[in-house]
């Protein structure tokens, strides 16, 4: 089992979940984040003074899935998150070591 | 025997399945509660073997004979000295066959002596013993404690009583009115809950010995009307509490979100109207909840005068004719005889209250609802009042609770019927967590933080009054079918023009009201980076008033919708949108010069050219004729310098290019005026080019009397300082260009040969394209050509858009690493787009060689 975190642009999050939804994939847990990586934020006039925009917005997405679907999902996400400008974000590939259902107790696969 | 008790419970529920409505079902459920615990008490053999007294009591909800399905059960065991041994036994003999029946049950085994003392020191058992009643055992016993609680609790501690009965409530409203408590309501603590009920209540039997309703309304406490929708919504509420028990099965008072839809079927509402059964239902909830919270309200300044806890001040102040402060209140001091001849009065002491931060009286408030028949068409329609209600509304210290005042008076629904529409209207998801007419006022509370946080943009606005009046009533289309969005729009408009707003300012409040989810919607579903959007986006609002207008609204919405529409997050994104917008309409480069506002903009911007002319200074350009493109690409100042160095060097002008170079931070501005010529462009971008300097941008105008203004913003290739670069041979070649007397063709290919080979190599694997657009702007053909930054390329392509008799208006040309991206603005000479497929491929085919020049070498 894998964590699969995805660090996309706000406004690509309803085209991705549907691409998601569109090979499978049901559940996901969504934050709202702020960070910046290489795009590194950036300036703008407001109100006559320069404003440093630092944090840009951006969508933190996590989806837990088997291993073998980890690049299918991959795929997915890029495909779908893609604008091929700078700060279209990031994907990691986290190991899970165990997983259970609160409500059942269910266990790992079952509890995906 | 509990076994019993059990089946008559359940009994008691297939009745109240059955309708048994909200009191009978109490009254029963206590009847089945009494005989039972009697019956054990009687049945008791330590009873029977003690030698005192001993009574048992009954107190609070299930003394007043209002025992929710899964209320605690409060008792207390009575007894005098004699009997004190026995207790231990006896209360196991009551309590145990209690708790085995699953009851919660609290209860304390005193003396009167006990009782009274502990009377003293705790108020929730205090006030609990207002409610007491006597099961069974001996009379005296609890005659004896009612004599001494009287005597020794109540009497002479009155103000201490109020006092404390406010602070409870006070403390109730502030933690049961948080947000989470708004969606899901407490029925029991919450604002306008059973505990208002009960304070109330209380008050009136501690304090003026009034025991219920009826006998308030007999003292003249409760007005009749007022007293019926009281027990209406008593009534509902008890319903309501029932039901929560029964569903939950638990002592829950709380109307959470998943038993509201369920409710409200149970309750027989129905979808409807375009709005959820629930969203009913909830409507009645909140409006029941209301009902009682205003009247308990009125009821308790009531207590506040009478017993003189009111502050006193230094008498009475008139603060207009008819409208007085006392005491830290504002009143209407008219008769009602009065007020019907001057209904104005009604809006006015909301302004005074406004203006003072004073509350008004609750007699005023009283009075004001009494009145509202005096709220009649003349009234809505009359200029007078709409001038007083928008400067209350604008009021700087308006607080909240005045606009609510105003609401739960009626005044403001009676006023703005349209308001009325959306009254205590509830939305049933988890993102309002307001009423959607408590959301408005918030709105306009959130306008008020906002006028402090950001003051310049709060100071650009020419008629904020109308920023006011939207956020009061963005929201007024809710609870219909459509769009609630293009309906308010709709009603605004009859809003404003009942006001008396003129036909711009109605404009205005529709568009805002139209489009005020526009930029929230926006700005988290769409790429703000799309150009293309931005320009959209800049062209629907067209307006930077309207943007700033815009702006603030959305986030004053946003603010008053919940905790959950509002974080810095979304604040981000939405400012980004806010300012690329804005930077989209002050670049105006999607300039449509029909458009109404634009043309106003334009008239404005020629005032104020020629309010800086001197008196009587004359100059040999009309300001009138000056282009509208032109106009809103310089300040007023530099329009007036142009206009200047026109008149002074008139003659000049006919020849020669007069050349102002200035230094800005990082380029180079160059302004230049000459003579309209074929390929003026190519020439000065083709000898700033043997200069050494390289253009960044250029905008082109004409003026009628074919003068042009150039504006060439460049820098220098070689890092060269401004005062280093010799300006006055740069206008002498300038000069010799226009006036066909340099070969710029030639001396640049000459010159600039050395310095082409080193840049060959890199441009090899560069992208080169052009592209021709004519759905970006109205006004242009927009011609973007991709290419290796070669010096000389500029001249070439501008000389090439002039042979084919194409006027370039604006040029842009950006350098991204060694990539050189040129973007003309062009027309044909009768100043159309260009639309002869046949001719726009071979421009680009030219193009195309132009910058794909170096491959073929």
């Amino acid at each position: 089992m894998k964590k699969i975190e995805a660090i996309i642009k706000p406004f690509k999050l309803d085209d991705v979940k549907n691409a998601l939804n569109g090979i499978g994939i049901k559940g996901m847990t969504i934050t709202e984040v702020k960070g910046y990586g290489r795009q590194k934020g950036h300036t703008e006039i407001y109100r006559g003074a320069e404003y440093v925009v630092d944090f840009l917005p951006k969508i933190k997405m996590e989806i837990i899935v088997d291993a073998v679907q980890v690049d299918q999902v991959i795929e997915t996400v890029v495909e779908a998150a893609r604008t091929g400008k700078i700060g279209d974000g990031k994907i990691f590939v986290l190991p899970v070591e165990q997983i259970v259902r609160v409500r059942t107790g269910e266990t790992d696969r079952e509890a995906i | 025997m509990s076994l019993e008790l059990h089946a008559q419970q359940k009994a008691l529920e297939e009745l109240w399945q059955q309708g048994l409505s909200g009191h009978e079902l109490l009254l029963r459920h206590t009847g089945l509660v009494d005989t039972f615990i009697i019956d054990h008490f009687q049945a008791s053999p330590a009873v029977q073997k003690a030698r005192g007294a001993i009574a048992l009591v009954a107190l609070g909800g299930y003394g007043r004979r209002e025992l929710y399905p899964f209320s605690d059960v409060d008792l207390l065991l009575l007894h005098d000295r004699k009997a004190k041994k026995n207790m231990q036994e006896v209360s196991e003999s009551i309590l145990y066959p209690l708790w085995d029946a699953g009851f919660d049950v609290g209860h304390s085994v005193r003396t009167v002596k006990d009782s009274i003392r502990f009377a003293g020191d705790d108020f929730i058992f205090q006030v609990s013993l207002l409610d007491s009643r006597m099961l069974v055992g001996t009379d005296s016993l609890y005659l004896d404690l009612l004599k001494r609680y009287r005597k020794k609790v109540l009497d002479g501690h009155r103000h201490e009583f109020v006092r404390t009965m406010e602070k409870l409530r006070g403390q109730r409203r502030s933690k049961y009115g948080s947000h989470s408590y708004l969606l899901e309501p407490h029925i029991k603590e919450g604002k306008g809950g059973m505990r208002d009920i009960q304070a109330m209540l209380w008050t009136a039997k501690a304090i003026f010995g009034l025991d219920g309703l009826a006998a308030m309304e007999e003292s003249g406490m409760l007005e009749p009307d007022a007293r019926k929708d009281f027990e209406a919504s008593w009534n509902m509420l008890a319903r309501i509490r029932n039901r929560l028990h029964y569903i939950s099965r638990r002592h829950n008072d709380q109307l959470i979100f998943e038993y509201q839809e369920e409710m409200a079927a149970a309750f027989g509402y129905e979808d409807r109207a375009g709005m959820l059964a629930v969203e009913h239902f909830m409507r009645h909830v909140y409006g029941h909840l209301q009902t009682i919270a205003v009247v308990t309200d009125l009821f308790f300044e009531h207590v506040h005068e009478v017993l003189g806890l009111t502050e006193k001040d230094r008498g009475e102040r008139e603060l207009e004719k008819g409208i007085v402060a006392r005491s830290n209140t504002l009143r209407l001091a008219v008769t009602e005889a009065e007020l019907s001849e001057r209904p104005h009065l009604l809006m006015r002491v909301f302004l005074q209250a406004a203006r003072t931060g004073l509350p008004i009286h609750h007699r005023t408030r009283q009075m004001v609802t009494r009145n509202l028949q005096l709220v009649d068409d003349d009234f809505r329609n009359s200029r007078r009042i709409a001038r007083v209600f928008i400067e209350l509304l604008t009021q700087e210290k308006n607080s909240m609770a005045n606009l609510e005042t105003m609401l739960e008076t009626g005044l403001l629904p009676a006023y703005i019927p349209e308001f009325a529409g959306v009254e205590s209207l509830a939305q049933h998801d988890l993102y309002h967590i307001y009423t959607v007419d408590r959301h408005q006022l918030q709105t306009v509370a959130e306008l008020d933080g906002l006028r402090a946080e950001e003051t310049d943009l709060f100071q650009s606005l020419s008629s904020p009054h109308l920023l006011y009046l939207a956020a009061l009533l963005h929201d007024i289309g809710k609870g219909h079918h459509t769009d609630h969005s293009v309906l308010g729009a709709e009603m605004i408009d009859d809003v404003g023009r009942r006001m008396g707003q003129s036909d711009e300012e109605r404009n205005c409040l529709a568009f805002l009201v139209r489009y005020h989810l526009f930029l929230p919607e926006n700005a988290l579903r769409r790429d703000l980076d799309d150009q293309e959007f931005i320009r959209q986006t800049a062209e629907l609002i067209n307006d930077m008033d309207r943007l700033t207008m815009l702006y603030l609204l959305t986030i004053a919405d946003s603010k008053a919708t919940g905790p959950s529409a509002w974080s810095s997050w979304k604040a981000t994104l939405l400012m980004d949108l806010y300012l690329k917008v804005k930077g989209s309409l002050e670049a105006g480069c999607t300039v449509d010069t029909d458009k109404l506002g634009e043309e106003q903009g334009v008239n404005w911007l020629r005032e104020q050219v020629s309010d800086r002319l001197r008196p009587g200074e004359q100059v040999r350009m009309a300001v009138e004729e000056l282009p509208a493109d032109y106009l809103m690409s310089f300040t007023p100042e530099m329009v007036v310098r142009h206009l200047r160095m026109h008149r002074d060097q008139s003659t000049l002008l006919q020849q020669k290019v007069l050349l102002f170079p200035e230094d800005r931070h990082g380029s180079w501005s160059l302004l230049m005026l000459s003579r309209d010529r074929q390929g003026l462009l190519a020439k000065l971008c083709g000898v700033l080019a043997l200069h050494k300097l390289s253009v960044l941008a250029a905008q082109i105008f004409t003026w009628p009397d074919g003068t042009v203004v150039d504006v060439l913003d460049v820098v220098p290739v070689a890092n060269s300082g401004f005062d280093e670069q010799d300006w006055q041979a740069l206008e002498n070649d300038l000069n010799l260009a226009v006036n066909y007397r340099l070969d710029v063709g030639l001396q640049l290919h000459n010159k600039l040969q050395p310095v082409g080979h080193r840049v060959k190599r890199q441009v090899q694997q560069l992208k080169k394209k052009v592209i021709v657009d004519n759905e970006t702007s109205r006004r242009f053909t927009v011609i973007e050509a991709y290419g290796g930054d070669r010096p000389g390329t500029l001249y070439q392509l501008t000389q090439t858009l002039s042979d084919f008799s194409l006027n370039i208006h604006r040029a842009r040309i950006a350098t991204e690493v060694e990539q050189l991206i040129d973007i003309f603005y062009v027309t044909t000479a009768d100043g159309d787009k260009v639309d002869d497929g046949r001719l726009l491929e071979k421009i680009k085919q030219t193009l195309l060689q132009i910058i794909g020049d170096e491959e073929a070498e």
